[in-house]
């Protein structure tokens, strides 16, 4: 079975796919709140065909396990994690993928270790004031405490694009039902709590930010800002928006995404 | 001449929802041994309404209190009628919520069933 542990002691799980000792960039994929490997299940094979690929369990999540402390509350923790996991999977200067809160825990991973990161690639995960789009605050998080499992399913049910397939769309709600609550709340807190704005900055390697543009977490506004930001600053970035894809547009709409992001990411050079 | 959009609070809006939420589906899957009661406030004219929900019967009445309310202005009230989702209101501080908030957030699931349906597609 694909584990590691990690550093920490920490038993994680992955997904793979692709040859890993063909020489191929290796690709590290980060799942959202609430999520796990198992969202990047319509993208895994089509990015093994160009890249050696690893769909990572944070801690709590899915099949990896548990912090001694509890859940990770914050981005920084997790993006430890996948340096630990990267360490200990021996994998070099690999691109880093993100979904939502992962877009923020990958950024985090580049901000702690630029020379390690060859790239990244936000999936509607290029979070500018997240507590204007997202509404996350101190009170809204008292709501979210007392049933996070039904929290997030409400969000994601109205975080779908209008194009998307209704099965499609209850699949990736049964898949963010699986999370233990309080890990799905850690998550929150962790989303909620996180601030790219002030990392930005910090990022050296190229960057790919896709969005779909009805997605209400992570706007467009704030990904367009993001990508200003980074080409202000030189660093090569390639920016793609889908209409009728909201939040999840690589579970929405894995074919185009799958075909138009490896496109960007070749465009990058990565 | 323009017509107003509807408000939730519009006379015959809510029986409306509670008869369409009544042959829904969705909601019957999420209404076993549901015991809610949803009150409405509008935040200017105090007006008040609620839908209740039980495992036999989804109705709308206005006297009577409820154990929590949403409470928002007109164009709150508005939003919720023409279909936007009642969490994203909760989150951009334009709906409220009075009363019990454990209760409301425990039934998150079954209010988002039932609220769903003042979506034009959803009818």
């Amino acid at each position: 079975m694909p584990y590691v542990t990690t550093a920490d002691g920490l038993r994680a799980y992955y997904d793979h796919a692709g040859d890993p000792t063909g020489g191929r960039t290796p690709l590290v994929m980060v799942h959202g709140a609430s999520q796990d490997s198992l969202s990047w299940q319509h993208n895994l094979d089509f990015f093994g065909q160009h890249y050696a690929v690893y769909a990572l369990d944070l801690p709590g999540h899915g099949k990896s396990g548990m912090p001694a402390g509890g859940p990770h509350t914050d981005s920084p923790s997790n993006a430890r994690h996948v340096l630990q996991v990267i360490d200990a999977l021996g994998l070099d200067r690999p691109v880093l993928m993100g979904h939502s809160m992962g877009g923020g825990v990958v950024a985090a991973a580049a901000a702690l270790a630029p020379q390690r990161v060859r790239g990244l690639v936000f999936v509607d995960g290029a979070s500018v004031n997240v507590v204007k789009s997202s509404g996350y605050n101190p009170a809204i998080l008292d709501m979210a405490r007392i049933n996070p499992g039904d929290w997030f399913e409400v969000s994601f049910r109205t975080l779908m694009g209008s194009g998307t397939d209704a099965a499609r769309a209850e699949e990736i709600v049964m898949d963010a039902r699986r999370c233990i609550p309080e890990v799905a709340f850690a998550d929150i807190r962790a989303f909620g709590g996180f601030r790219m704005e002030t990392l930005l900055d910090q990022l050296q390697c190229p960057c790919v930010i896709v969005e779909g543009a009805e997605d209400w977490s992570v706007p467009p506004e704030s990904a367009r800002n993001v990508d200003a930001a980074l080409q202000a600053r030189g660093i090569p970035t390639v920016y793609l928006e889908w209409p009728g894809v909201g939040h999840f547009p690589h579970s929405e709409q894995p074919a185009i995404f799958n075909v138009e992001t490896l496109a960007a990411l070749q465009r990058l050079d990565l | 001449m323009t017509t107003a959009p509807s408000s939730l609070l519009d006379e015959g809006y809510l029986p409306a929802l509670a008869r369409r939420a009544q042959a829904d589906g969705f909601v019957a899957r999420h209404r076993t041994l549901a015991h809610l009661r949803i009150g409405f406030r509008h935040s200017e004219t105090g007006q008040r309404a609620w839908i209740a929900v039980t495992p036999d019967t989804i109705e709308a009445g206005q006297a009577g209190e409820a154990p929590f309310t949403f409470v928002g202005d007109e164009s709150a009230l508005q939003a919720l009628a023409s279909g936007f989702p009642f969490n994203r209101l909760v989150r951009q501080h334009r709906l409220s919520v009075e009363g019990d908030l454990r209760a409301c957030v425990q039934n998150w699931l079954l209010i988002h069933a039932v609220l769903r349906l003042c979506a034009p597609r959803s009818e």
